[in-house]
């Protein structure tokens, strides 16, 4: 498992999700894998914020300013200025060594400081434990601890999704970002993202 | 304005409470999958290693919906069964032509212990609809159905009883055909009908169904979906990936937008039920810019075949005493004729003249390409645009890009919906023909045999098991094929039988993963069929609509608790899958095999007849008969496979275990028609089809445009409504699954434009009424321009399901509201191909 940063530390690799919106087909087979496999018991129970089934993923319908139809993804964006961490009161959340956004339990007071501070609205409270949940769950964590990809880049049919490190030139994630062209979600809004959209070649 | 949206979404803010409960100390126990990672390497998956660290890894087949796509599930040995002890993803070996999964899949876990899980015997005690039942044993359920089938064969004779499925149709065999029954008939005539009708007129059988003929996916370079969302199979969406790497232009021709289109494709909108005219819009093009195949239409193709002044192909028998009318007639070079059967042949593409017939007279012929020429002049690209609603230019261009970029028209699958469907696969399959690209890298290939026994088979009357049981079937002609002679299935049939009695009543039926009420059109009129039934039994795995109207529901096992092997679908390669169980069913839930449940209402009610298949009293112990008959089965069928391709049983089973499929052949370019031929009267691709013209069913043999006729055309502020599926929520089963109401919009679908005029806002409430059925529903709307104008659409499964456990519950509250588009549809059906359709044409106001 990976160890937790201190103030002023930098990760050794920044871990990175990439989703390429140009193979999305919006199958939703990601945002359900996602819950059964991090949140089983939240699988038949909605999320009350969102009104939505209770995944670390959220789908968002829209129209581009042309007039095309555009799905896009939204999950935690693993900022490297997380704004939910900078509110977090309890030390609750943190950075571990391969750039992830965590939460330690042990020390969350359920106070959702964090919930309300994160530009992306993508985290949500478990009905049972009070307590923040998103990307990456715990089952995700156990399955990128010993080099397998997450539940929702292994479920994906059309090859749309990947995660890696972006320290680290030859990852996947680090070529397709250099072949490909991609943006980030709100960009301007200061919290340096590592969640990427591609948006085509 | 991405951004916009996204902000805005953002910015609803959810109310926070309760988060003041302190949790401290809750951390959750560690799943304990870890463990099972080191036993997953590059080389593959180490399942000796995964034993013996507590893991099972079990390959199988997704049922979520009928394509049958590659999974694999790691399972924690000797753990009850729960969603947290398995986790399934996509089977994983580069080399599986079909690995899954979408929505659909992922949402089985969701089935597997759905709250809507039949969990017991069930048999009605109040009124057909009411949704009141009785829990009863096994025992008492199969007795009872056991009595009351027997009663109604001494009665009414075994073909008054019916029977339907989707995907068990083998297993329903086991009990209708030793009753002496044919009449197992399923979904086909809403779904793929008129393609199955389409391809075996213009390829003959054997080359009509949908699996058959198929993109070339990984090596496509354009490929145009006409009225296909692509929402099934995965492989074929991870294989488009793939060609899409490489560049290649995918377009989708649909009156709505199809979620698969999200991955950069284009989407051309067109008005319903027009794409035979779109069709033969491209085919003008080509031919008039001389954008085809010469070589490929002169060789391939019955386009030099003579026709007569009546529409009828010129046989040898019109030629010469005592001649064979199945041999056709072309010119030769020099002006002389020639059959269809001898070697060498040049003909003449373009004769037309006067020939002498064997009586003496002479009759005027002209080759089928001229008179296509002819047929096309009325389809030029503004006319066909005009009836199509699309902008001529897009015509013309589709027609030249798959010219240039060696493109294909996909064939379909879903796509016996308005009445004139089967002309739009014959107007594709004239596309396909002009462009030659058949059998080819990223051309339409053939999928080959795998050799795989089934369980139970046919021919000329005599049924054969796999265990080599055998009887005849006194009467084999379904009631379908009696009323309609090109059907591969038409269920109104049954309903006809139910409700007019003709041509004979149908007085039981069973389905089983049928969900009539989100499968068959006109709803009002099913249910006056099914409330005159004198036994309807249902076996499924949820609480489907159709449950309320059962006298007994009986609880299948869902395909993750299911041993099989199948083949792999939609691929161009021979490859066969295994299914194995991932799990028991969970808790609660006293769920069977449909083949057993068959067997064992067979047995209760002639123990004889159910000898005839090899199912005895001593079986009905579930168990007992899994590792006597159903092993039994299923090893005949692998040892008939190894047989077949010369493979070592043992290792054949050993490579099932370890990877989930075999692949006995891979994709093999140059078959057809190079090295063998059709299997229509002339061997050839007809873009003339004969047997239509040559069984009196029409006056020529090329496709046609005419309007929809399954429904009154809209008028003015008069909508079509069409209906197409998602790949989260578009099944029978993943339809109900929990999350499909929060990520399938179950709202109808109106383009902005019409909304204004109607004064229709985002979400507002309207009225709909079917213009045929009257049948009136309310909906909220989504503007959306992922429709196009005068055009109203919903996604199929998710939303009307009326059923009292869904209003009971209010954690489903959502699948309730929506409306399902069979409430709308008349249930017209072609008199020659049997072809229903579940499109309508409505009203729609402000509620
Ligand atoms: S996306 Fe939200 S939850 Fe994730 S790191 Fe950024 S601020 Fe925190
Ligand atoms: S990495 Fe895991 S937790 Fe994060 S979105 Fe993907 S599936 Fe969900
Ligand atoms: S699984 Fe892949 S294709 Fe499906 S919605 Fe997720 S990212 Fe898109
Ligand atoms: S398309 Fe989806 S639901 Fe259908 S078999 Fe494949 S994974 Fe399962």
């Amino acid at each position: 498992m990976s160890t937790r940063l201190r103030k002023g530390q930098a990760p050794t690799k920044r871990m990175a999700h990439v989703w390429d919106a140009s193979k999305c087909i919006a199958c939703g087979a990601c945002v359900l894998s996602c819950t059964s496999t991090n949140n089983p018991d939240m699988m038949t129970r909605e999320e009350k914020g969102w009104h939505s089934v209770a995944s670390n993923i959220r789908r968002i319908d829209s129209v581009t300013a042309q007039g095309r139809p555009e799905v896009l993804l939204v999950q935690c964006q693993h900022c490297e200025d997380a704004p939910c961490l900078a509110t977090c009161p309890f030390g609750a959340t943190y950075m571990d060594d391969n750039g992830m956004i965590r939460l330690d339990p042990r020390m969350c007071a359920g106070c959702s400081y964090c919930v309300t501070s994160c530009p992306y609205n993508v985290r949500w409270f478990h009905p049972d434990s009070k307590l923040p949940k998103k990307c990456m769950g715990d089952t995700c964590l156990e399955l990128v601890a010993d080099g397998l990809q997450p539940a929702c880049v292994q479920a994906c049919p059309a090859g749309a999704r990947d995660y890696g490190d972006l320290n680290d030139p030859d990852s996947s994630v680090s070529v397709t970002l250099r072949t490909k062209r991609s943006r980030r979600l709100l960009e301007n809004a200061g919290t340096e993202p590592k969640y990427f959209v591609v948006e085509g070649s | 304005m991405t951004k916009d949206v996204f902000k805005e979404t953002l910015s609803r803010r959810r109310f926070l409470v309760g988060s003041a409960a302190v949790a401290a100390g809750a951390l959750l126990a560690n799943k304990g999958w870890v463990d099972a990672q080191p036993f997953f390497t590059p080389e593959g998956v180490d399942i000796e290693g995964l034993e013996r660290a507590g893991f099972l890894v079990r390959h199988t087949i997704c049922h979520q919906c009928g394509a049958g796509c590659g999974l694999t599930a790691l399972v924690k040995k000797g753990a009850p069964p729960s969603e947290e002890s398995m986790l399934i993803f996509p089977n994983q070996s580069p080399d599986h032509p079909q690995p899954g999964m979408c929505g659909r899949g992922a949402t089985a876990p969701y089935t597997w212990n759905s709250p809507l899980r039949l969990r017991k015997p069930l048999k009605r005690v109040g009124a057909r609809g009411e949704g009141s039942f009785e829990e009863v044993t096994w025992d008492q359920a199969l007795d009872e159905i056991g009595a009351k089938l027997r009663e109604i064969v001494e009665r009414d004779g075994a073909k008054a009883v019916a029977f339907s499925t989707h995907d068990y149709a083998n297993e329903m065999r086991l009990l209708a055909w030793p009753l002496g029954s044919p009449n197992v008939i399923s979904q086909a005539s809403t779904c793929n009908t008129a393609g199955v009708v389409g391809r075996r007129w213009m390829m003959g059988s054997g080359f009509d169904h949908h699996a058959v003929i198929d993109p070339d996916y990984e090596n496509v370079r354009y490929v145009l979906f006409p009225g296909r969302s692509l929402n099934a199979p995965m492989g074929a969406v991870h294989r488009l990936a793939k060609a899409r790497e490489h560049g290649a232009k995918v377009v989708f021709l649909n009156p709505a937008h199809p979620d698969v289109a999200f991955a950069s494709a284009d989407w051309i909108p067109c008005v319903p039920g027009t794409d035979a005219a779109f069709m033969l819009g491209v085919a003008n093009v080509l031919v008039n810019e001389k954008k085809y195949d010469e070589g490929f239409i002169l060789r391939y193709t019955n386009l030099p075949f003579l026709l007569k002044a009546d529409g009828k192909p010129l046989t040898q028998a019109d030629l010469q005493e005592g001649g064979d009318a199945n041999v056709f007639a072309l010119m030769g070079e020099g002006n002389e004729i020639v059959f269809h059967t001898d070697d060498g042949l040049r003909p003449d593409l373009t004769y037309a003249g006067s020939v002498t017939l064997a009586d003496g007279s002479e009759a005027p012929v002209t080759t089928a390409w001229n008179r296509l020429l002819e047929h096309l002049a009325d389809y030029t690209p503004t006319h066909a645009a005009q009836i199509a609603g699309v902008p001529a230019a897009t015509i013309t261009r589709v027609a030249r890009e798959l010219f240039a970029m060696q493109g294909v028209v996909e064939d379909t699958w879903y796509n016996t919906r308005n009445g004139n469907d089967t002309d739009a696969i014959m107007g594709l399959m004239t596309v396909n023909a002009l462009l030659g690209n058949l059998d080819k890298p990223g051309g339409m290939c053939f999928r080959p045999s795998t050799k795989l026994p089934g369980m139970i088979g046919i021919s000329s009357g005599t049924v054969n098991l796999v265990t080599g049981d055998s009887f005849i079937l006194e009467q084999t002609k379904r009631i379908d094929q009696e009323i309609y002679p090109e059907t591969n299935a038409t269920f109104d049939a049954v309903i006809q039988g139910i409700l007019d009695e003709e041509p004979y009543p149908i007085t039981g039926l069973f389905l089983t993963g049928a969900t009539i009420f989100h499968r068959d059109p006109n709803v009002a009129r099913a249910i006056e069929a099914l409330e005159k039934l004198d036994l309807l039994v249902t076996v499924d795995v949820v609480h489907q609509e159709i449950c309320d109207w059962s006298d007994y529901v009986l609880p299948a096992e869902m395909f993750l608790e299911r041993d099989h092997i199948a083949n792999v679908g939609w691929t161009q390669t021979a490859t066969v899958a295994r299914q194995q169980k991932v799990t028991d069913p969970p808790p609660g839930v006293d769920a069977r095999p449909d083949a057993w449940i068959m067997l064992e209402i067979l047995r209760r009610a002639y123990p004889q007849r159910a000898a005839m298949v090899g199912h005895y009293d001593w079986m009905s112990d579930v168990a007992t008969w899994k590792n006597e008959w159903l092993h039994r089965v299923e090893e005949l069928r692998i040892e008939g496979l190894a047989h077949a391709w010369n493979r070592d049983l043992e290792q054949v089973k050993a490579e099932f275990t370890e990877k989930g499929f075999i692949t006995f052949q891979e994709q093999r370019y140059g078959g057809t028609p190079y090295n063998r031929a059709f299997a229509s009267p002339s061997g050839r691709l007809e873009v003339y089809a004969f047997r239509p013209v040559l069984r009196g069913y029409r006056e020529h043999g090329f496709a046609t445009y005419f309007d929809p006729p399954a429904y009154t055309m809209p008028r003015a502020d008069e909508f079509f409504l069409v209906n197409g599926k998602s790949p989260i929520g578009g099944s029978g089963v993943a339809g109900l699954a929990f999350p499909t109401q929060y990520l399938v919009d179950n709202r109808l679908w109106l383009n902005p434009a019409d909304a204004e005029r109607l004064g229709i806002a985002m979400d507002d409430e309207v009225e709909v009424e079917g213009l045929d059925t009257g049948w009136k529903a309310k909906v909220n709307v989504n503007v959306t321009p992922r429709v196009i104008a005068g055009t109203a659409f919903v996604y199929s499964y998710s939303g009307g399901h009326r059923q009292k456990v869904v209003a009971d519950d209010p954690r489903f509250a959502k699948l309730s509201k929506g409306l399902a588009p069979h409430w709308f549809s008349r249930s017209w059906v072609d008199p020659v191909t049997g072809a229903n359709s579940n499109n309508a044409s409505v009203r729609i106001r402000r509620a």
